[in-house]
C-alpha cells in the first residue's frame, strides 16, 4: 500500500513533512480529535477545521518556532489529513467494525451526503498525480480549513487562480467519488 | 495549447464555468466537434460542479460553522444603525453601542417612564433562535434583585427592513451610573469600601445563579455603580440557563471564524479551554478578576499585549502573580481570597459567588476566612487579632477552645455520614484533616510563610504522613546548616576567606566575645584577638571586605583594623572628638569609617591618620544605617523623613542629595551597587528599589516575597542581590527584573543577610538566635534531571527508572533514549534506536533488573537494548501504529499495545511474538506487581484483565469511556483507570468503586509509588498530581512547566518523583537534598 500522505510534489512534501513542527501538529490534532470522538456526550459533529483551529490555540501560545498562523495551517492541513486517514484505516482494521465503516466529517444530518475519507484520500492521491497543485489546494481547503485568500498566500498564487483550482478540483473529485459515473 | 490532457481539461472547465448555461451548451457543442473525449469529460465535470450541498465545501466550512457565522456577522457590522422604531417606545438618544448591539434612552408609553432600550443587531429568526430567545426572556424576568438591572420587556420584532430578519429589544431600568472601576477610582474608595462593593456584586450574581442564570460576561462595563453607591449588574444578554440542554457551548464556539465570545480579560480558564459545561464558577472567576483590578489597579494578566491565541493560552493556565506582588500590603488573607477566586481549577475556586462574598465579609469583620484551609495556629492568630485585649492570661484557653472547635466542626460533619462505623469515621476525619493540612502547608509555602507551613506540617499525625509530607518538610527549610546559638548578637557575621567558617559576636552580656562557626562540622570555637578580650566584629561594613576585620575595644577607646594585605591586625588612630563612639560603618576600600555617638553628630573619620572628614550634622538616619559605595568615596543613608541621601566624600562636601518621590514605607536596608551611581533600598512594605544617585531617578523596583522587614546584601560581582525577609531569602538580579530564586526557613523572625566569598554562599542571622548557611545553588530548588529545551523531536515521551536508581531512562520523540544518573544528574549515555524520526517514539520499558530496555516505536519496530553496554540486541517489526503505543514488562514477556493493533506478548530475549491478545485494542495497558496479570483496553470502551499464564480472561470492566492509562493498585484488588477522570474498579466484581475529577484535560500517565500508598498522574496542562491510592483523594499538585507532561515515574525507594515533559525536560521532586 503506498503511503497515502506521501503524495504531491516532492519539494512541497519536503517543506511540509521535513518540517520540525509536523510531529507536534500531528500529535496535537490527533489528540484533540480523539478527545472529541471518544467523548460522545458532547454530541458534536467532528469538524476538521475546528480541530485545526483548536490545535492552533493550544500550540501558538508556547511555540515560538511557528512562522505564524499561515505557516501553521499549511502544516496542519497535511497533518489533519493524516489524522483522519489514519483514524479511518484504524476503524477499518477494527475487527468489531467488520465491514468498512464510514468516517464522516460533517456529522450525520439527514439529507446531507457524507464523504468517505479513505475514498477521498485515494481520489486525492490520484488527483495529485495529475496536478499536485490542485491536490494541495483541496488539502488546504478541506482538511486545513484555509480560506481562499490564505491558500493564495501559502501557495504564492492569486486568489482567482486558487478559486479556479478549487472549483475544478471539487468537481473532479466529486465525479471521481460518484459511484454512478 | 498545453499537451497535458488534465491541464487542458482544467482550462476548459474554467472557461466553461464562466459562461451562462446557454453559452456553456454551445461551448460544449463546439468542443465536441474537435475533441469529443475532452467534451464529454468536461460535461461530466460540469454536472458535478457548483453543488451548493457539496460535502467538500461542508467539510471545509462545516454546516454548523456556516450557520453560526451567518448569525455572528451582522453583529460585527452592526455599528451606527438608525434609531429603531419600536412600538410602544419613543427613542430619545443613543447611550452607547458595542459588539452586542446599541443602547438607547427611550420613553415607554405605558406605563410612562424612562427606560434603557437595548437593541441587538438584526438576526435570522430561525425557530430555534426564537425558542431560545423566549426562554431567555422568561429567565430574565425571573431576576429581581436590587443589584440587578431589571428587564421590563424582551421582544423579538420582525425587522422593518423586510426579509426574515428580526430585531431583539430589551427594555430595562435606566441606570445613571458609571462602571465600578471608574467609580472606585473617582471616589477614592478605600480597600475596605472596594471589598464591600464587590461583596454586594456577589450577592446580585448569586441571585441570578440561584435562578439558573449565569452571566458569562461580567466585566466593569456591565457593573454600574449608581449615584447612591449601589452596584447594579446589567446585560445578562448572553446568559443562558445552566439547566437547559444547549447551555454548554461546544469547544468550537471559541474558534468560530476567529471571533471570540465574551471579554478575554474576564474569561475563565474553563471557558478559554472550551469546556462544555460552563457554570456559575466562571462568573466567580470574573469576580476574582474584578477584585484583582479593584485592589491592584491592574488586570491579572497583561493580555492586551497578546494575540488572542496567546491570551487564551495564558488564561487556560491562569498562572497569575499573587496580588501581593503588585502591592505588598495585600499579603495574607486578601492574596488568598483573590487567589482562590482566580484558581484555574474551578473545583478549587469558591464554589459560588456567595462563598466569595462570605469570605470578603469575614475578612472585613476580622474573622478567619474560609479559603485558607483552617489550621489551629491560623485560627488562633485571627482570634488574637480580634481580641487583642484578651490576649495574655487567656491566650492559652482561647487556643484550646479554638482547637476544640475545629475538631468539633469536623467531627459533626463526618458524623452526618450515618452509615459508616465509628472507627472508620474517625479515620476518615483524620485523613481528611491530614489532607487539608497538606494543602494548607502547600499554600503557606507558596505564600512564603514557611513558619506557618512548618507548624501545620508538625501538627499532622505521624501515622498518616506520606511522601508529600517529607517533600513539603524539605521545602520548609532550604538552608544547608543551622546554628542555634542563644548567645548570638544580632549583627552580621563575617566569612573567612574560603567560606568554610564564619565569625560572629556574642551578646553584650556575654561580653561581645568573638566566636567561629564551622557549618560543615557544626563546631563553634572561641576566638582570641590579639590575645585581648573583649573584642568585637563591627556591624555593617564588612561584607565586601572579607580580609578586613575591624575590632573595637570599647573599654580602651581604640579601634583595630586588619589591613587589606592580610598582615597583622593593627591599632588605628582614634578620630578627633568624643570617645568611645560606636563604629557604624567601614568602607571596604580606603580608610574611611563612620562613628556614631548618641548625643553628638555622626562623624566620618579616616582611620589611617585619625583625621575627621567634614560631615553633615543634624542627620537622623533610620535603622537602615549607613552604606559606603564600593570605592569608599560615597556614603548613603535614609533619614527619618523618608529621604535617601547620598554624599560624596571625596572632597569632604555633600554634593548629592536626593529625595525620591515615592518613599511611602520607611527604608529598612540600603547598599550601593557595584557602581557608585546605584543605590538599592528595601522598605518595610517589602519592595526593593534601585535609584540612580546622579539623577535621583528610580531605576527599578521589585516586591520581594516573605513576611517581615527586608534586609539586603549584594554579591561581590554585582549581579545578584539577596533579600532576607523573615524566614524567606530571595535572590534578585541587579536590574530588579525578577526574583531568581527563593529559599525558605521555618524561623519567621527578622533576619539579616551577607554573601560569602565567590558569592557561592550566604549566611542569615535570624532573630532571636540563629545563624543559617545557604548555598546559592540550592536556592533555585532541585535542578531538573534533564533541562528543558531542544526541539519537538527532543520532547520526552516516556520514562523508566532502573532498580537502585542506577539510571533514569527518558525516551525522546525521535526514538532515542537518554540515560541519566539521578545522583549526579549526569547523562550516562544514549541509545540511538532506528525509529523513523517523524513517526515518533511510542514507549519504553525496563526489565525489573534494569539490564534490558525495550523501546516500542510507532513505525512498528520494537528494539531490545542493553543499557550497560548501550548495544542493541534485537529488533523486530510489528504493525505500524501512528497513535499511542505502550510497552510493559510482564513475567512471560514484553507486552506491546497500540491504538490500532491488538496487543502482543513478545519473548523476553528474542522478541518473537508468543501470543496476540484476542480482542485487545488500545494503548492503555497495565501489568500486576507479580507480572502475571495484565489489564488491556479492548476496543472503544472495555478493559479486559487476563491471567497471562493460563491466557484466560479474569474479569471485564466497562468504563464509560475508553481508558488512556491503567494501573493495578498495590492490593491487587483494584484497577485504576484514567481518562479525563480517575476511577477505581474492583477486580473481583468488575464494579466501579470510586470516581474523581482528574486534571484539566486528559491524564497522560499514571505511576504507583513503590509502597503503593500514593500514585502520581501526569496531565496535559503541565501538572503532576499526587493521589492517595486508598481513596483517590488528591494530595498535592506539582507544577511542571507549561507543556504537557507525558510521563511520571517513581525512584525505586519511592523518595523521588520524576516527570517527563514535551518541553524536553525530566523534572524531579523529592524529600532528600539534591546531590
Amino acid at each position: 500500500m503506498p503511503p497515502e500522505h506521501e503524495n504531491g510534489r516532492p519539494e512541497a512534501d519536503e517543506s511540509v513533512r521535513g518540517n520540525e513542527l509536523f510531529p507536534v501538529v500531528y500529535d496535537e490534532l490527533r489528540r484533540i480529535a480523539q478527545a472529541y470522538l471518544r467523548d460522545e456526550r458532547r454530541g458534536l459533529s467532528l469538524q476538521a477545521t475546528d480541530i485545526v483551529h483548536e490545535a492552533w490555540l493550544r500550540l501558538s501560545g508556547d511555540e515560538r518556532a511557528w512562522g505564524g498562523r499561515i505557516q501553521y495551517l499549511s502544516v496542519a492541513a497535511r497533518a489533519m489529513r493524516r489524522v483522519l486517514v489514519d483514524r479511518a484505516r484504524k476503524r477499518r482494521a477494527d475487527k468489531r467494525g467488520g465491514e468498512l465503516r464510514r468516517v464522516t466529517l460533517a456529522g450525520d444530518e439527514p439529507g446531507r451526503e457524507a464523504l468517505d475519507v479513505l475514498e477521498l484520500n485515494l481520489a486525492l492521491d490520484k488527483l495529485a498525480e495529475k496536478s499536485p497543485e490542485q491536490a494541495r489546494v483541496v488539502e488546504l481547503r478541506y482538511f486545513g480549513g484555509l480560506t481562499i485568500a490564505e491558500i493564495a498566500e501559502v501557495l504564492g498564487m492569486g486568489k482567482r487562480t486558487v478559486d479556479e483550482l478549487w472549483a475544478f478540483s471539487k468537481a473532479w473529485l466529486r465525479r471521481e467519488l460518484d459511484p454512478s459515473s | 495549447m498545453s499537451t497535458d490532457p488534465h491541464q487542458r481539461l482544467a482550462r476548459a472547465f474554467s472557461e466553461a464555468r464562466a459562461l451562462s448555461p446557454e453559452e456553456r451548451e454551445r461551448y460544449l457543442e463546439r468542443l465536441a466537434e474537435d475533441e469529443p473525449g475532452l467534451a464529454s469529460e468536461l460535461a461530466s465535470l460540469l454536472r458535478h460542479a457548483d453543488d451548493p450541498e457539496d460535502p467538500l465545501e461542508q467539510g471545509a466550512e462545516g454546516s454548523w460553522l456556516v450557520a453560526e457565522a451567518a448569525e455572528a456577522s451582522p453583529a460585527r457590522t452592526g455599528r451606527g444603525f438608525a434609531p429603531p422604531a419600536v412600538p410602544g417606545y419613543r427613542v430619545l438618544r443613543l447611550l452607547g453601542e458595542g459588539g452586542m448591539g446599541a443602547v438607547f434612552e427611550a420613553e415607554q408609553e405605558r406605563p410612562r417612564r424612562r427606560v434603557a432600550l437595548k437593541v441587538l443587531p438584526p438576526l435570522h429568526a430561525t425557530p430555534t433562535l426564537v425558542r431560545r430567545f423566549e426562554r431567555e426572556a422568561e429567565l430574565l424576568g425571573r431576576l429581581q434583585h436590587p443589584g440587578i438591572v431589571r428587564i421590563h420587556e424582551a421582544r423579538l420584532e420582525r425587522s422593518s427592513a423586510g426579509g426574515d430578519l428580526s430585531t431583539a429589544f430589551f427594555a430595562m431600568d435606566l441606570v445613571d451610573g458609571r462602571p465600578i472601576t471608574e467609580h472606585a477610582a473617582a471616589s477614592g474608595l478605600s480597600i475596605e469600601d472596594r471589598l464591600r462593593l464587590v461583596s454586594a456584586v456577589c450577592d446580585a450574581v448569586q441571585h441570578a445563579h440561584d435562578r439558573g442564570v449565569v452571566h458569562r460576561d461580567l466585566k466593569p462595563a456591565n457593573i454600574l455603580v449608581d449615584g447612591e453607591g449601589r452596584p447594579r449588574v446589567l446585560d445578562f444578554g448572553i446568559a443562558r440557563a445552566v439547566d437547559e440542554e444547549d447551555a454548554g457551548e461546544p469547544l468550537t464556539a471559541l474558534t468560530r471564524t476567529g471571533q471570540l465570545v465574551g471579554t478575554l480579560d474576564y474569561m475563565s480558564p474553563e471557558v478559554a479551554r472550551g469546556e462544555a459545561d460552563v457554570d456559575g464558577r466562571a462568573d466567580v472567576y470574573a469576580l476574582g478578576v474584578l477584585l484583582h483590578e479593584l485592589l491592584t489597579g491592574k488586570l491579572p494578566g497583561e493580555l492586551s499585549a497578546c494575540t488572542p491565541a496567546e491570551a487564551l493560552m495564558r488564561i487556560r493556565s491562569a498562572e497569575w502573580e499573587p496580588v501581593w506582588r503588585h502591592d505588598a500590603s495585600l499579603r495574607g488573607d486578601l492574596t488568598v481570597i483573590v487567589g482562590t477566586a482566580l484558581h484555574p481549577d474551578r473545583d478549587r475556586r469558591y464554589a459560588s459567588a456567595a462563598a466569595l462574598a462570605t469570605d470578603l465579609r469575614r475578612y472585613l469583620d476580622g474573622e478567619a476566612i474560609v479559603a485558607r484551609p483552617p489550621t489551629v495556629g491560623y485560627l488562633a492568630s485571627r482570634f488574637v487579632q480580634r481580641y487583642r485585649v484578651l490576649v495574655g492570661a487567656t491566650a492559652l484557653t482561647l487556643l484550646a477552645l479554638t482547637a476544640g472547635l475545629v475538631v468539633a466542626v469536623r467531627a459533626s460533619r463526618i458524623a452526618a455520614d450515618a452509615a459508616a462505623a465509628a472507627e472508620e469515621r474517625s479515620l476518615q476525619a483524620r485523613r481528611s484533616s491530614y489532607l487539608s493540612g497538606i494543602r494548607a502547608a502547600a499554600t503557606h509555602l507558596r505564600d512564603h510563610d514557611a513558619a506557618l507551613a512548618a507548624s501545620v506540617l508538625d501538627s499532622l499525625p505521624e501515622e498518616l504522613r506520606g511522601w508529600e509530607h517529607r517533600l513539603l518538610v524539605s521545602q520548609v527549610d532550604d538552608s544547608s546548616a543551622v546554628l542555634d546559638e542563644p548567645d548570638l548578637f544580632m549583627k552580621l557575621p563575617v566569612f573567612d576567606e574560603l567560606g568554610e567558617s564564619a565569625w560572629f559576636r556574642t551578646r553584650p552580656e556575654r561580653g561581645h566575645d568573638l566566636r567561629r562557626w564551622h557549618p560543615r562540622t557544626g563546631a563553634v570555637e572561641p576566638v582570641a584577638v590579639l590575645g585581648r578580650r573583649p573584642a568585637a566584629v563591627p556591624e555593617r561594613a564588612l561584607p565586601l571586605a572579607m580580609t578586613r576585620l575591624l575590632f573595637e575595644a570599647p573599654g580602651e577607646q581604640r579601634v583595630f583594623v586588619s589591613p587589606d594585605d592580610g598582615s597583622r591586625t593593627r591599632l588605628v588612630k582614634p578620630c578627633e572628638g568624643p570617645f568611645p563612639a560606636r563604629l557604624a560603618a567601614l568602607a571596604s576600600r580606603g580608610s574611611l569609617m563612620v562613628l556614631e555617638d548618641p548625643g553628638s553628630p555622626w562623624r566620618v573619620c579616616d582611620w589611617s591618620d585619625g583625621s575627621l572628614v567634614e560631615g553633615v550634622s543634624g542627620v537622623d538616619p533610620t535603622d537602615a544605617g549607613w552604606a559606603f559605595s564600593r570605592d569608599g568615596r560615597r556614603l548613603a543613608w535614609a533619614d527619618q523623613s523618608g529621604a535617601l541621601v547620598v554624599q560624596d566624600l571625596a572632597g569632604g562636601r555633600p554634593v548629592a542629595l536626593q529625595r525620591p518621590a515615592s518613599a511611602a514605607d520607611p527604608v529598612s536596608s540600603l547598599l550601593f551597587g557595584e557602581d557608585p551611581s546605584t543605590v538599592y533600598t528595601a522598605d518595610r512594605g517589602g519592595t526593593v528599589a534601585a535609584w540612580d544617585t546622579d539623577t535621583g531617578e528610580l531605576r527599578g523596583r521589585l516586591p520581594v516575597p516573605g513576611r517581615g522587614v527586608p534586609h539586603l546584601a549584594a554579591s561581590s560581582d554585582g549581579e545578584l542581590l539577596a533579600a532576607a525577609v523573615g524566614g524567606t531569602l530571595s535572590l534578585l538580579d541587579a536590574e530588579l527584573e525578577s526574583v531568581r530564586a527563593v529559599g525558605h526557613a521555618p524561623e519567621p523572625g527578622r533576619s539579616f543577610v551577607v554573601f560569602g566569598p565567590r558569592d557561592e554562599q550566604l549566611i542569615t542571622v535570624q532573630y532571636p538566635h540563629q545563624l543559617r548557611l545557604w548555598r546559592v545553588a540550592d536556592l533555585a530548588g532541585v535542578p531538573p534531571l534533564r533541562p528543558p529545551g531542544g526541539g519537538a523531536y527532543e520532547a520526552v515521551m516516556d520514562l523508566a527508572v532502573a532498580p537502585g536508581d542506577r539510571f533514569v531512562a527518558a525516551l525522546e520523540y525521535a526514538g532515542a533514549v537518554t540515560l541519566h544518573d539521578p545522583a549526579t544528574s549526569r547523562e550516562l549515555g544514549r541509545l540511538e534506536s532506528g525509529g523513523r524520526r517523524d513517526r515518533g517514539a511510542g514507549a519504553l520499558a525496563l526489565r525489573p533488573d534494569g539490564e534490558r530496555a525495550a523501546i516500542a516505536l510507532r513505525d512498528g519496530a520494537v528494539e531490545l537494548w542493553d543499557p550497560a553496554t548501550r548495544r542493541r540486541l534485537e529488533r523486530v517489526e510489528l504493525g505500524e501504529s501512528l497513535g499511542a503505543r505502550r510497552i510493559v514488562h510482564a513475567a512471560p514477556g514484553w507486552l506491546v499495545s497500540s491504538d490500532e493493533e491488538p496487543a502482543q506478548l513478545l519473548e523476553l530475549d528474542t522478541l518473537e511474538t508468543l501470543w496476540t491478545v484476542p480482542g485487545s485494542l488500545g494503548a492503555a495497558i497495565a501489568v500486576s506487581a507479580d507480572g502475571l496479570r495484565a489489564a488491556l483496553a479492548s476496543g472503544e470502551s472495555e478493559v479486559t484483565v487476563w491471567d497471562l499464564g493460563r491466557r484466560e480472561v479474569v474479569v471485564t470492566l466497562r468504563p464509560p469511556r475508553p481508558p488512556v492509562v491503567l494501573a493495578f493498585a498495590e492490593d491487587g484488588e483494584r484497577l485504576l483507570v484514567g481518562d479525563q477522570e480517575l476511577s477505581a474498579w474492583s477486580l473481583s466484581t468488575g464494579e466501579e468503586l470510586a470516581r474523581v475529577a482528574g486534571h484539566g484535560g486528559s491524564i497522560t500517565d499514571l505511576a504507583l509509588s513503590p509502597d503503593g500508598t500514593r500514585f502520581a498522574t501526569a496531565g496535559e496542562l503541565g501538572a503532576v498530581r499526587v493521589w492517595a491510592a486508598s481513596d483517590l483523594a488528591l494530595v498535592l499538585e506539582l507544577r511542571a512547566g507549561r507543556r504537557p507532561v507525558t510521563s511520571v515515574a517513581w525512584s525505586s525507594d519511592g523518595e523521588w518523583l520524576f516527570a517527563g515533559s514535551r518541553d524536553g525536560s525530566v523534572r524531579r521532586w523529592g524529600a532528600r537534598p539534591a546531590p
